[in-house]
């Protein structure tokens, strides 16, 4: 679904690279982990392949398509949330759904139907016709969730996606993540919370630096220790 | 800590001005010149103007034994200029700041906070008072002998001129605070307030030859009434004319005090009005059948939505088309008189009667000019960016969207103006068809220039929106070469052409060299800015 190959991208005026050389895998039905510190790259990177971002080497492929030489057609296959839900405030709930339905051209039928469950589920139907500039930090991203899921990508990459929901929020989107890749979906997301990544992911991916340190399936990152222990581990080992 | 907040206040205004971005130190040598450059044009011109008007006063003043009254012209006018020019910034420069939270928890007394802002306040006012007081104070020196007693009475009294609209301003931009804080419509109410004072500037300015003709005829019970009414400016003038330091010192009181009661009273109310929550009121959502649009649609009605919700961005953008339409409107009813009475201020009394319908076309010309909708407009994209970039849109659909904003909001303003201008004036078939064709064509390029131009110099790291629509270098690049675009065919035919060709040839021509560049803009915004597009906000 998703492949990064070889990706490396350097900042104008700064000597060291944001992300050196980061190849990683995402198939359909994985939610894959992204962990580092803060500053390790985790943000470049999803910026990248969302098409936000230009890099200096490698390539992004969605679906086998690059991102580089068809970019309209890799950004209709997958949805972005990033870390701050940065909405357009001067528009309504409902209008920035609409106009987000319109930018995908999502059939009306469609689109009102997801953002009837979606909103349902995440418990914002009520607030959709308030101006976003009347939304807690949690509502937006909320919104962002729905606007991310409204024209039903096939890839769904997050950047720090459960900060500012409230407990059952967070349990519900856990639910419709789990929900979009048991249908063939893939979920890329960075996070902070380990025990989070811990229960929700398949496979996960550690960066430090830029440079990936280890990536795989849960399981075998992890082995007898926790996540938080292993990621610990890596940091000082490469810091030593 | 004052001098800290002030630097980084100006530092910020500096950085909006040159476009420069974090962590690159310069906005670029040209950048620099170009601003340098419309820096000067604009001392030029409105230091040429307000002298010629002081030059045209200082005599009637003297022979009616009172030349107090010339100074206190200055005051009145100044202080008319810093109101205006900063009561719409008060309530964005104060309240509004994004980082007033986080400066309030920090350990920074909040009177230093607001120290700072109406500081910043004060020195842009005494940007404004300069073009009066300045040109007052030259003229004086031509004119007449000067003692060095006057002349630092004059540079005192000019100095503690701005405190008073300064204060005036922080007292409205209190109570629209105040008020905007207890109703719904927050955005249509400060339009509103803003309008009513606009409103009231354009008709003081529009009438300025008339009010100074019977200023001069009536300088006996004009002088009376100024004395009664405003006392503060007959204790400027008398101070500086009479070199009556009481009358000085009575002045410093009436700007000092004010100024000081103001900062006090603000003091008291600045973290419960700083802090309160801005978002608009919450509505209960009521499902209703959604309407799909085009991409392009969608994104246009995304920008309409946005200047419209900003009375910022509505006051800045759209000035010259409420212009256009106020000045034809005027015409209308006050017939062409009217257009001679302008070109007596703006022309140098050149006698307009044989060029009226160039001369109407030109005004308007000048007035849509200052529409600068879309010269903001990328800039303005500021965080919500990512959301364009990462949306399977083509960059061209994005920025047309923002010339189809600028062109609804224009084009019906410049129809209407081009229609009352043709319907008040004598014009032959060939002249109507000029009188609405330039200004259509001009608002177009005046839509593809902005976008171009914001595309090129774009700012996205503001605290505040209202930074990048008054004061960034796309807004101001954009409205000058507009006026650059309109003046040089002007002063081409004025200069070299008058006597080759007719006023409607020379129209013709420059229409037509427009709409070439308007089809090369046209070109690169849908073909060729997709890179620059992409490059955006990549730091």
């Amino acid at each position: 679904m998703l492949r990064i190959e070889h990706l490396s991208k350097q900042y104008g005026g700064r000597e060291k690279k944001a992300v050196d050389d980061l190849s990683l895998h995402i198939r359909p039905g994985e939610i894959y982990g992204f962990i580092g510190h803060n500053g390790a790259g985790k943000t470049t990177t999803l910026k990248a392949c969302s098409g936000i971002l230009n890099f200096d080497e490698g390539n992004i492929l969605v679906d086998g398509i690059s991102i580089r030489e068809n970019p309209l057609e890799c950004k209709r296959r997958m949805a972005y949330i990033p870390d701050n839900p940065d909405l357009y405030e001067f528009l309504s709930g409902i209008q920035y759904l609409n106009f987000v339905g319109d930018i995908y051209k999502v059939p009306v039928g469609e689109r009102e139907q997801r953002i009837a469950e979606y909103s349902a589920a995440l418990e914002l139907t009520e607030d959709l016709g308030s101006k976003i500039n009347s939304y807690s930090h949690g509502m937006k991203q909320k919104l962002a969730v729905i606007a991310a899921l409204i024209h039903a990508p096939r890839l769904l990459m997050m950047d720090e996606p459960f900060v500012g929901l409230d407990p059952k929020a967070s349990h519900t989107f856990k639910q419709i993540m789990r929900s979009f890749c048991d249908n063939g979906g893939a979920i890329f997301f960075s996070t902070h919370v380990l025990e989070v990544a811990e229960k929700l992911c398949d496979k996960v991916a550690i960066i430090r630096g830029g440079k990936l340190v280890t990536a795989g399936d849960m399981e075998a990152v992890r082995g007898d220790e926790s996540l938080e222990d292993v990621f610990l581990e890596l940091v000082e080992e490469d810091h030593a | 800590m004052l001098k800290t907040l002030l630097s980084v206040r100006l530092k910020a205004l500096a950085d909006s001005m040159l476009n420069r971005r974090r962590g690159k130190k310069s906005g670029g040598k040209g950048m620099k010149a170009l601003l340098i450059f419309l820096l000067i044009y604009c001392v030029v011109v409105f230091g040429g103007m307000f002298g010629f008007m002081f030059y045209g006063m200082y005599e009637p003043f003297g022979m009616l034994e009172m030349q107090w009254l010339y100074y206190a012209m200055a005051g009145v006018m100044g202080t008319m200029l810093c109101f205006v020019g900063s009561v719409f910034f008060t309530q964005s420069v104060i309240f509004d700041a994004k980082d007033n939270e986080l400066l309030l928890s920090m350990p920074i007394p909040a009177s230093v906070i607001l120290g700072s802002r109406m500081s910043l306040l004060l020195l842009l006012n005494y940007a404004y008072s300069a073009l009066f007081t300045i040109p007052c104070g030259v003229v004086r020196c031509i004119l007449g002998p000067v003692t060095a007693g006057g002349v630092v009475q004059y540079v005192l009294s000019a100095l503690l001129l701005p405190l008073l609209p300064t204060a005036l301003s922080c007292a409205v931009g209190w109570l629209i605070a105040l008020i905007i804080s207890r109703v719904r419509n927050k955005s249509f109410v400060t339009l509103v307030v803003s309008l009513v004072f606009l409103g009231a500037y354009m008709v003081v300015c529009f009438n300025m030859q008339s009010y100074i003709e019977r200023l001069i005829a009536n300088g006996a019970a004009i002088g009376a009434a100024i004395r009664r009414v405003l006392p503060m400016f007959y204790a400027m003038g008398l101070g500086v004319a009479g070199g009556d330091w009481g009358q000085t010192a009575l002045f410093a009181l009436w700007c000092v005090v004010p100024f000081a009661v103001m900062y006090a009273l603000l003091s008291r109310s600045f973290v419960r009005i700083a802090t309160m929550k801005r978002g608009s009121a919450k509505v209960k959502y009521v499902a209703r059948s959604l309407r799909a649009s085009s991409v392009r649609w969608a994104l246009t009605r995304k920008e309409l939505i946005h200047l419209g919700s900003s009375s910022a961005y509505m006051l800045n953008g759209c000035m010259g088309a409420v212009m256009s339409v106020a000045l034809a409107a005027l015409c209308v009813f006050r017939g062409r008189g009217f257009l001679q009475s302008v070109a007596n201020i703006y022309a140098g009394g050149a006698d307009i009667t044989m060029y009226i319908m160039p001369f109407a076309c030109v005004l308007e010309c000048f007035t849509l000019a200052m529409n600068i909708i879309s010269a903001p407009s990328i800039s303005l994209e500021g965080k919500n960016l990512w959301t364009l970039q990462s949306a399977p849109v083509k960059a061209g659909d994005v920025l047309i969207s923002k010339v189809l904003m600028h062109l609804i909001v224009c084009v019906p303003a410049a129809l209407i103006s081009s229609l009352l201008f043709v319907l008040a004036l004598p014009m032959s078939p060939a002249e109507k068809l000029m009188m609405f064709l330039l200004p259509l064509v001009l608002t177009l390029f005046m839509a593809l220039l902005g976008v171009i131009v914001n595309l090129r110099w774009p700012r996205f790291d503001y605290t505040n929106e209202t930074a990048v629509i008054k004061q960034s270098a796309s807004v101001t690049i954009t409205m000058f070469s507009g006026w650059g675009v309109v003046l040089v065919p002007l002063l081409l035919y004025i200069f070299l052409l008058r006597k080759v060709i007719a006023p409607v040839t020379m129209m013709a021509a420059f229409a037509a060299v427009l709409a070439i560049a308007c089809v090369v803009m046209y070109d690169y915004l849908t073909h060729r800015a997709e890179k620059a597009f992409a490059n955006l906000n990549q730091d």
